[in-house]
């Protein structure tokens, strides 16, 4: 047997693989046979069928772009204004100890709970989601791109002042390019994060979206519909980190590589 | 030309108390001297670098480089740290041309300069490679003719070879010389190696432990060229012993104290 090899990426996606079919068909049969309630838990051939007739009739493609829209635009003004706020705070300290309770405050919120504020204030559409995405987004954005600016190695700070550099192309050539892996640990965070924040809005009030499908599934007790978009949700995640996995890997190929690339 | 008068420095420790690290140092470099700072570990030969290049504020004295008092960091300075603080992120050449995009020289004319100080160091082919792809001795390399890019009228380096091996060393120390004697900058060569110093130095200033002064001022009268054989000369090794008793003072003295940092 020691002449089979297998590459450990390949015994890596095998194992994986394994492990998702044994769920999924021990579901199935326990659905089959009765072991599991199908009214509460359904079964994998009955979420398939439902994701085959909202895909077949076209019923989920507005709640998807919806959807996405909204966690699209939120990382982006999330990110952007996160990314700027870091990087001004972590320049001018004094700014960022005179707004450090400010920001802790407003940290410390339970986004989650003011979820239905953002309704009231920015109304049943789109936007209160975006706001809402955005606001979560900055967060995690923002902490990173400041611990970022906070631990930006001196001895490159003074060795390229002594070339003659002045403040603005200290923070143009070392700080923020020094900055950039961790603003995309905020980034990986901010992914699934947006989605959430996404979802939860169009709980509070929406007519579409998937999170608005959620809700309706779950009020007329279709527990296959749930659990279908639940299952398209975790695609969505997995595909939107698989590319911002390509984007970082892009930006830093300065950096010696990390085996776990996936 | 680099004259210090009278430069003392204090610093405050975390738990408040007053560390005296220099104090009434006076030196007069000349332009085009190659000059070594020795001293016991733990005495304030960085520091003084550090105030010489202008990256640190002295309490009193007065420091003329080039005959203008030195206020902030000069353009006209090169500083090399015991790290090779190149930005991890840029690859080799955009390394090098660092300091020329800084003063906003045109891209063809740095590529040039560049280029060039990479095929006289032995470099090329490495280009494109990042300082993660690099060996030590060559991470050094390419610090030095990053500061030898800009042109810079005195070259600082703090310990810049203190982590390699000795091969690697005497290899540097050698492309040193050789770039010395063709370039005739003035470099201030701080190193606790004291063959090191006089391998290299014109002359080598002796620091005293804690509150460091100059000790002694000794005029290497070794001929030039040089390379590292020079140390197996009898020559080297009569000035290798002088300066040795005279330091070897100065170590006990520092070993008799308590070994905290500054």
């Amino acid at each position: 047997m020691r002449k089979f090899k297998l590459k450990p990426n390949l015994i890596v996606t095998v194992l994986r693989v394994l492990i998702l079919s044994l769920f999924f068909i021990s579901w199935e049969i326990g659905a089959r046979t009765g072991a599991l309630d199908t009214f509460f838990f359904s079964s994998p051939s009955e979420i398939a069928i439902d994701l085959y007739k909202l895909f077949f009739t076209g019923k989920i493609y507005p709640h998807i772009i919806m959807t996405m829209k909204e966690v699209f635009i939120g990382l982006l003004l999330g990110s952007l204004s996160g990314i700027l706020f870091g990087i001004v705070l972590g320049k001018f300290e004094i700014l960022a100890r005179v707004l450090d309770p400010v920001i802790m405050g407003l940290y410390a919120i339970p986004k989650i709970a003011i979820a239905p504020l953002f309704i009231l204030w920015f109304g049943l559409g789109i936007t209160a989601k975006i706001v809402f995405a955005w606001v979560v987004v900055f967060f995690l954005v923002f902490f990173n791109t400041y611990a970022g600016m906070k631990s930006v190695n001196l001895d490159l700070i003074d060795s390229v002042r002594a070339m003659g550099a002045n403040e603005w192309q200290i923070l143009l050539k070392v700080s923020i390019p020094s900055c950039v892996p961790w603003i995309f640990v905020g980034l990986k965070t901010s992914l699934g994060a947006s989605l959430i924040a996404a979802i939860v809005g169009e709980f509070v009030a929406a007519d579409t979206g998937l999170g608005y499908l959620i809700m309706e599934g779950s009020t007329l007790f279709m527990t296959q519909r749930v659990l279908s978009i639940v299952l398209l949700l975790s695609v969505i995640v997995i595909a939107m980190d698989i590319c911002l996995r390509k984007i970082e890997n892009h930006f830093l190929k300065w950096r010696p590589s990390d085996e776990s690339k996936i | 030309m680099i004259v210090a008068k009278k430069i003392y420095k204090t610093f405050i420790s975390k738990d408040g108390r007053k560390v005296e690290a220099l104090k009434d140092v006076n030196l007069s470099i000349k332009q085009g001297e190659f000059v070594s700072i020795v001293g016991p570990s733990g005495c304030g030969k960085t520091t003084l670098l550090r105030i010489l290049a202008g990256l640190l504020k002295y309490d009193s004295g007065q420091l003329l480089i080039n005959d203008s008092v030195q206020k902030k960091t000069n353009n006209g300075i090169g500083y090399m740290s015991q790290a090779d603080s190149l930005l991890p992120w840029r690859n080799v050449i955009k390394n090098v041309e660092l300091g020329l995009e800084l003063r906003n020289v045109a891209s063809r004319e740095r590529k040039r300069i560049a280029q060039e100080l990479i095929e006289r160091t032995g470099l090329r082919g490495f280009e494109k490679n990042y300082p993660f792809e690099l060996s030590g001795g060559m991470k050094k390399r390419v610090a030095f003719i990053r500061t030898l890019a800009y042109a810079p009228s005195i070259i600082f380096m703090d310990e810049p070879f203190g982590a390699l091996d000795v091969q690697t060393r005497d290899m540097l120390e050698d492309d040193i010389l050789r770039i010395w004697g063709e370039t005739k900058k003035t470099i201030v060569f701080v190193t606790h190696d004291l063959s090191e110093a006089i391998v290299l130095a014109d002359r080598v200033f002796l620091m005293t432990a804690r509150p460091t002064t100059i000790k002694s001022d000794y005029k290497i009268a070794l001929p030039r060229p040089r390379t590292t054989d020079i140390r197996l000369t009898p020559e080297f090794n009569r000035i290798l012993r002088e300066l040795w008793n005279d330091l070897s003072m100065e170590v006990k003295k520092s070993r008799g104290e308590s070994d905290e940092k500054i």
